[in-house]
């Protein structure tokens, strides 16, 4: 049982990481890669505000996430977007442009913060660890709990209770329609970039609380939002969720009977699995082939 | 029915070095079910969308309402033009109430959204049997039924539907068009119906225009468009 409690509060990250990732995926059709360093670069700007100005965590965490949404925001309108929409690069372009630009991220960050794991922790003196049903948690794994739960339920409620948030499904629904109901569809995807960017950062600093990050995490990061996105169903929100938490299982499943160096392994064995009996996932929207 | 809702002059559309509409004229009258008919490729859909913003125009005005507009489907919606295009007509994944919100995304007043629900559910029985259900699991009459719907959430003074009849069966087609008709007749919007499909049509237009290789080459009434020494000429290239 706390294998899979551990599995699901790793999970629950890659739950979140998946979701922001198919929200974008979603509304502009390509892999977004930079996605993951993204979300690294938002633990180096919490670890500086941690560093600096010793405000509350939730709200260095909160402005972290806000930088990282605007920085998002910023990499489709100037640098995504004149090439999807203006050129019409095919998917695969974009795709390569956004690995290059990871790269650089990355590199940019090692070059400024130094090559080294950095760890988060909310304050030194809470690391004992909670007793229940015989289960063990720690702090940092009930805030990750806590805080994967009331993102999820808030993404639920405002992609399906409100106006633009139905908008946001819309466009990942039928893009060409949304523009003939008179939709401004730049304008949308602007606000999915936001909110895809500040999930990954929240999700990159919860990963940070339990076992850190450097640099070159980000791409670990956006492979397992793929990973849990093609398990889930690439497209559906719902299956992104379910694609992290199965994949945060299997992982801490592969961890316990084969070792911790067979993470990796176990995660990319799913991701064969999936693809060979279940290509379209577990709630399937687009067909991989398209 | 003689007022101009509707006044294209000389309008052109290029893609790349490729004109696809040549200076095209075209009119639509208050509260008129206009049909535009021609052979495959002849820029009948092109036209349309060009008119709505979807692509840009190269010259011409476009003249709605009284006003010149620079087509853009955010200002025609605004200005009272809804389309209804081809393909995938529907958010599948959404239900018929989210599909017809949708199609008043730029009205606020949400009193004003839910009443205009109400009316259409009333005009469109189907879909207020199937409310919650989602678009994914309609038929492809059903589906078209609830894109007019959603067109119409707006109550829009001209609507353009881009083949409506494609991938239907000829009695849903039927079925179609009548309640396209009957749109017509109880909302009095202008109708304007791209379709290959004329006899279908044929008691429902009041006038029409043959359109090929980019250029107007008719125009009159349904009975003399669908002369079939006209249409002969048309779909053999002789009028052009």
């Amino acid at each position: 049982m706390q294998i899979i409690l551990n599995g699901i509060i790793i999970g629950g990250i890659y739950a979140l990481i998946a979701l922001g990732f198919n929200l974008i995926y979603s509304s502009v059709r390509f892999y977004h890669m930079l996605y993951g360093i993204l979300a690294v670069l938002g633990v180096y700007f919490l670890r500086f505000f941690q560093m600096t100005f010793h405000w509350p965590f939730a709200l260095m965490v909160f402005l972290a996430s806000f930088l990282i949404g605007l920085i998002g925001m910023a990499s489709w309108q100037w640098f995504y977007r004149p090439l999807a929409i203006t050129k019409k690069a095919s998917s695969l372009v974009m795709l390569v442009l956004s690995f290059g630009a990871l790269i650089v991220v990355q590199n940019l960050i090692a070059l400024v913060w130094k090559n080294n794991t950095y760890s988060i922790s909310i304050t030194e003196t809470i690391k004992s660890g909670y007793q229940f049903f015989g289960l063990s948690i720690t702090f940092n794994q009930l805030v990750i709990l806590i805080t994967t739960f009331i993102s999820v339920i808030l993404l639920e409620l405002f992609l399906g209770r409100t106006k633009w948030g139905m908008a946001i499904r819309a466009i990942g629904d039928n893009p060409e329609l949304t523009t003939t109901i008179g939709l401004k569809t730049n304008q949308i995807i602007l606000i999915v970039f936001f909110i895809g960017s500040f999930m990954s950062s929240i999700s990159a600093s919860l990963i940070a609380l339990e076992i850190g990050v450097r640099p070159t995490y980000g791409l670990m990061l956006v492979m397992k939002a793929i990973i849990a996105s093609i398990i889930g169903g690439i497209g559906s929100i719902r299956g992104a969720m379910f694609g992290g938490l199965l994949l945060g299982i299997t992982e801490n499943m592969g961890i316990y009977f084969f070792g911790a160096q067979w993470q990796e392994v176990t995660a990319f064995t799913l991701l064969t699995i999936f693809l060979l009996f279940r290509p379209q996932g577990l709630f399937q929207k687009y067909q991989l082939a398209k | 029915m003689s007022q101009s809702l509707l006044q294209v002059r000389g309008l052109s559309v290029q893609f790349g070095h490729n004109k696809i509409i040549h200076g095209v004229d075209f009119e639509v009258r208050d509260g008129e079910i206009l049909i535009l008919m021609g052979p495959n490729g002849a820029g009948k859909t092109v036209l349309l969308k060009a008119i709505f913003g979807l692509f840009e125009k190269l010259s011409g005005t476009v003249e709605f309402d009284g006003k010149i507009i620079h087509p853009s489907p955010v200002a025609m919606v605004k200005a009272g033009m809804s389309f209804v295009g081809q393909g995938k007509r529907v958010f599948s994944s959404m239900t018929i109430e989210e599909n017809l919100r949708m199609g008043a995304f730029l009205w606020t007043d949400k009193k004003m959204i839910n009443q205009r629900i109400d009316e259409l559910v009333d005009f469109f029985p189907i879909l207020k049997k199937k409310f919650r259900t989602l678009a994914y699991n309609m038929s492809g009459g059903e589906q078209q039924i609830l894109s007019l719907a959603r067109a119409l959430m707006m109550n829009p003074k001209l609507l353009i539907c881009d083949e409506p009849s494609i991938g239907l069966a000829p009695k849903i087609v039927q079925q179609v068009f009548e309640k396209i008709e009957e749109v017509n007749k109880v909302f009095g919007t202008s109708i304007v119906i791209v379709e290959h499909n004329l006899k279908s049509l044929l008691k429902v237009a009041h006038r029409g225009y043959i359109i090929a290789q980019g250029k107007m080459v008719m125009e009159g009434s349904v009975e003399t468009l669908a002369d079939s020494k006209n249409l002969e000429k048309v779909f053999f290239g002789e009028l052009v």
